[in-house]
């Protein structure tokens, strides 16, 4: 852990200008900019994978359906 | 909304006990988009049904609807993102239906998700995200999620899924005999296909309308080992992305880093890592970090 946290730290602060090519340093990076699993409570929700899905869903277990539309795509965080 | 409503505790249970939970982009019903005739259908049907009882309706909308299939209230995002505005319709429209309340009726999964491709095509994932300078260095901003106050641009990450057939693959390699100490300059096209999705969270997201002003990928091997050559890749890119859907001279400035691993004798890319040095956008900081991933 402790390892890692090196690692990361290193990723956030020493310009790669400075370095000599460092393949870890990339890795480190790549793993550090993931999104967390704080950022994605999004995928907590149970979607319907499309509408008349859902709409056959809801009838069958009475429940209501709760519809968002929105311009671009949501689960990529690009909207 | 996502970084608000959609991701509080409060919302995500109640969605999860009493609802039937789904989103829609609007591209895929589009005249080019790809949503099937009788998806358009319904979601046309539930946009007239809340037009003729008057309330509110619109493109980018909250719609509830009965477990008959009828639309009995809706909200405009800019409320809904509001989680104490949000939370209070729920309740209502639980109270009103007394739905039974139970699990998820659909598995909570990942929603960014490795897209299907055909065999041997590369896969790369790309991560945007808001840097914040903390004592000179620049880290990603963390913002607690969940909250109204939560809902601003680049409070999570965005994500892409670039997909290189297996033929688009081998022009990324060289034509040369590999050895230590040979140097190429990665195909342009097709490292612009890549390079266009190098912008941080912004309400544009239609790639076609960013232009590159400069690009440059070039690649060195470094190592040439057991039939695998590992490559530095280096670079910089220059390319204007508006924020809203207007021009705005808004520009990305990034150096570019990375490597390459591949087998020269299959032309297969084993991996492919990329991450932006002291990138900008209108010259506030930002990142982007790509890496192939395996199929599932």
């Amino acid at each position: 852990m402790f390892r890692l946290s090196v690692c990361f730290a290193l990723a956030c602060t020493t310009p790669l200008a400075a370095q000599e090519f460092d393949v870890s340093r990339i890795d480190a990076r790549v793993a550090l900019w993931r999104p967390t699993a704080e950022e994605r409570r999004f995928d907590d929700i149970g979607w319907a994978p499309d509408l008349c899905t859902a709409l056959k869903a809801a009838k069958t277990h009475k429940r209501p359906v709760f519809l968002f539309t929105h311009d671009g795509h949501m689960q990529f965080g690009r909207c | 909304m996502r970084a608000s409503s959609l991701s509080n505790g409060k919302v995500i249970e109640l969605l999860n006990r009493y609802f039937i939970p789904v989103y829609l982009s609007n591209e895929d019903f589009t005249k080019e988009g790809s949503a099937p005739p009788e998806e358009r259908k319904e979601r046309q049907r539930i946009y007239r049904e809340t037009l003729d009882a008057k309330r509110s309706a619109g493109s980018v909308h909250v719609y509830l609807v009965t477990p008959g299939g009828n639309a009995f209230d809706s909200m405009h995002v800019a409320e809904a993102y509001k989680v104490e505005k949000l939370v209070p319709m729920l309740e209502a429209a639980v109270k009103q239906h007394n739905p039974t309340m139970g699990r998820s009726l659909f598995p909570a999964t990942a929603q960014s998700r490795h897209p299907k491709t055909a065999s041997a095509a590369l896969v790369l994932h790309l991560v945007a995200r808001n840097l914040v300078k903390v004592d000179g260095a620049r880290v990603p901003v963390r913002t607690k999620l969940g909250e109204t106050r939560s809902a601003n641009w680049g409070s999570y990450p965005s994500e892409d899924w670039i997909v290189f057939s297996k033929e688009e693959t081998k022009k990324l390699l060289p034509s040369e005999r590999v050895e230590k100490g040979l140097t190429w300059e990665l195909d342009a096209d097709l490292t612009g296909r890549l390079l266009v999705h190098f912008y941080p969270t912004t309400e544009n997201n239609d790639v076609s309308k960013n232009k590159i002003q400069k690009q440059q990928l070039k690649a060195a091997v470094i190592s040439f080992e057991n039939g695998v050559a590992r490559a530095k890749l280096t670079g910089h890119l220059t390319m204007e992305h508006w924020f809203y859907h207007k021009a705005d001279g808004n520009t990305v400035d990034t150096r570019l880093v990375g490597y390459l691993d591949f087998e020269p004798a299959s032309l297969r890319v084993r991996t492919l890592r990329l991450i932006t040095e002291d990138a900008t956008y209108n010259r506030r900081p930002f990142g982007v970090a790509v890496s192939s991933v395996e199929s599932p």
